[in-house]
């Protein structure tokens, strides 16, 4: 995939040029927003709108790391959605997430055994609610460096925030998300189980 | 968990865990972590969390997030003028500025014209006053071509720009030569009334003055200022001006000379009475030259036709600046 020729075309009005975009990032676009929403559906219509909006701001992109100032549309849809569900509580995320388990944790029964994949689940609920328990901003560069595996000045591109703000952030979010997972040990495998 | 580390300390473990330390830090860090054991739990817990939430699954997409062209399609958007339409609105809105400018520097340097009307009359008045003092009785004419050097000098001191105008010495000796003969010629039609010539004036021979045209040889500093402020000799004008005398003219030419070369010390001698009023035309006669250069060789001519250029300008400009920035405006709402 030539990126900057199909962004060029895009640029230019080329939807379809877009779309190839689209395709090839919408899997971490979405996945980001999962992290940083906690649920599927409104992960999906932060993605739907962030693509949307990138695609109307794509003029005013200036080069460097698409991927980068992708993501950071992406993230920025996200803190829009939050702020909507803040401002109507009675849609609660929580509840949204225990009725819609997380997407990726469907059974595969001819590749592993049922306690393994209890096992496997159990460790994805824990993951999901000591995300979910972080501040927003902290969540977003917890999932950032170490679910997506951003190095710290990409999180700085993709955030918008200062470098030191950044490891501050994850630095603050780490240490939460060891006390919450301290209180799963039982559900965490053996070898990861914290002392 | 050890609580015993600070922010700072947690936040460079985190750096160092991530490989985001410098060469000398990760060293300096490597050496603190060896000798101390909490500093050593806290790194471990911390490798714990991060490889745990690297065992986070993807989730896989629910569908796809392509735009739909029907939708989002749009016409190449850089074809024809439309694409241009920012960089010509930009280009509207400086020249239009530009114009602005040109306006405002024409309306303030026309402020300065605008006193050139002020100065115009005056200096005719001074020319009217000299042609009245003129019909006065004046001085002896044969001090007259010094007195003429000094107020030359005067005059070029008062405004060089006056003395643009005069060509060369020979001229100036000319024009004094011309100047003198005409004032005596003048005195002595002023003396016909009754008034007795002066002792000068008869010396120079009792043969009438024969009057001739001026304009065949005018003086210098007189045609000079008459260039400027008329400068299509009326009837009034040529008939002002005084005829040539022939009577004396090589005894006061010479004299002039004389005077002229010893310009200093006749300027540094007391004035005698009656060249006391002489040297007062003389004066004023300078005065009005440099006056009258003052107003400057076409300042004067744009005084009035020019005035509503620097208006116009403003308003032209104005017009297109507001013009180009609603276009720009427009254009980046369409966007």
């Amino acid at each position: 995939m030539d990126e900057a020729a199909l962004i060029k075309a895009a640029q230019d009005g080329d939807v379809d040029s877009y779309n190839t975009l689209v395709l090839h990032y919408q899997g971490q676009a979405y996945n980001v927003a999962y992290r940083i929403m906690g649920n599927p559906d409104s992960a999906a219509d932060a993605t739907q709108e962030a693509f949307i909006s990138a695609y109307k701001a794509l003029e005013r992109f200036r080069g460097g790391s698409f991927k980068a100032w992708l993501l950071r549309i992406v993230t920025n849809a996200c803190y829009d959605e939050l702020r909507r569900y803040k401002r109507r509580p009675q849609a609660s995320l929580d509840v949204l997430y225990l009725e819609d388990p997380a997407p990726g944790a469907a059974y595969t029964g001819h590749v592993e055994n049922p306690e393994g994949y209890v096992q496997r689940m159990d460790l994805q609920d824990a993951l999901h609610e000591c995300l979910q328990g972080l501040p927003d901003d902290q969540r977003a560069v917890a999932v950032l460096s170490d679910v997506e595996g951003f190095s710290y000045d990409e999180i700085a591109q993709i955030t918008g925030a200062a470098l030191g703000t950044v490891k501050s952030r994850l630095s603050r979010s780490r240490a939460r998300l060891r006390d919450c997972l301290q209180g799963f040990q039982e559900l965490l495998p053996h070898a990861y189980r914290l002392n | 968990m050890s609580t015993s580390l600070s922010e700072q300390d947690f936040i460079q473990l985190n750096a160092y865990l991530d490989g985001e330390l410098s060469g000398r830090e990760r060293e300096a860090f490597e050496l603190r972590l060896a000798n101390d054991a909490g500093l050593q739990h806290e790194l471990q817990t911390l490798q714990v969390t991060v490889s745990l939430l690297g065992m986070a699954e993807r989730v896989p997409v629910p569908r796809n997030f392509t735009l739909d062209p029907a939708v989002y399609g749009r016409p190449a958007r850089r074809s024809g003028l439309s694409g241009l339409w920012p960089v010509l609105s930009t280009a509207g809105a400086a020249l239009s500025t530009l114009l602005v400018c040109v306006g405002l520097v024409l309306s303030l340097t026309s402020k300065g014209a605008l006193t050139a009307p002020a100065a115009a009359p005056m200096a005719e008045e001074v020319f009217s006053a000299q042609a009245t003092q003129l019909e006065a009785p004046a001085a002896p004419p044969l001090e007259e071509p010094a007195e003429e050097a000094t107020a030359l000098e005067e005059a070029q001191e008062e405004a060089p720009m006056a003395m643009e105008a005069a060509p060369t010495e020979e001229a100036e000796a000319a024009a004094a030569e011309e100047e003198m003969a005409a004032e005596q010629a003048l005195q002595a039609e002023m003396a016909e009334p009754g008034m007795p010539p002066t002792p000068e004036a008869a010396g120079g021979g009792g043969e009438p003055p024969v009057e001739e045209p001026a304009t065949e040889e005018p003086a210098a500093d007189v045609a000079e200022g008459e260039a400027v402020l008329s400068p299509t000799p009326t009837p009034t004008s040529l008939a002002s001006l005084p005829p040539s005398p022939t009577i004396g003219a090589d005894d006061a030419g010479s004299r002039a000379a004389d005077e002229g070369r010893n310009g200093a010390e006749v300027g540094l001698a007391p004035p005698l009475p009656e060249i006391a009023g002489q040297r007062a035309v003389s004066d004023m006669t300078a005065q009005a030259a440099a006056q009258a250069a003052a107003v400057g060789t076409g300042a004067r001519t744009p005084q009035y036709g020019a005035a509503p250029l620097p208006i116009l300008l403003l308003v032209v400009g104005g017009v297109g600046l507001v013009v180009s920035l609603v276009g720009l405006i427009a254009s980046r709402r369409r966007r």
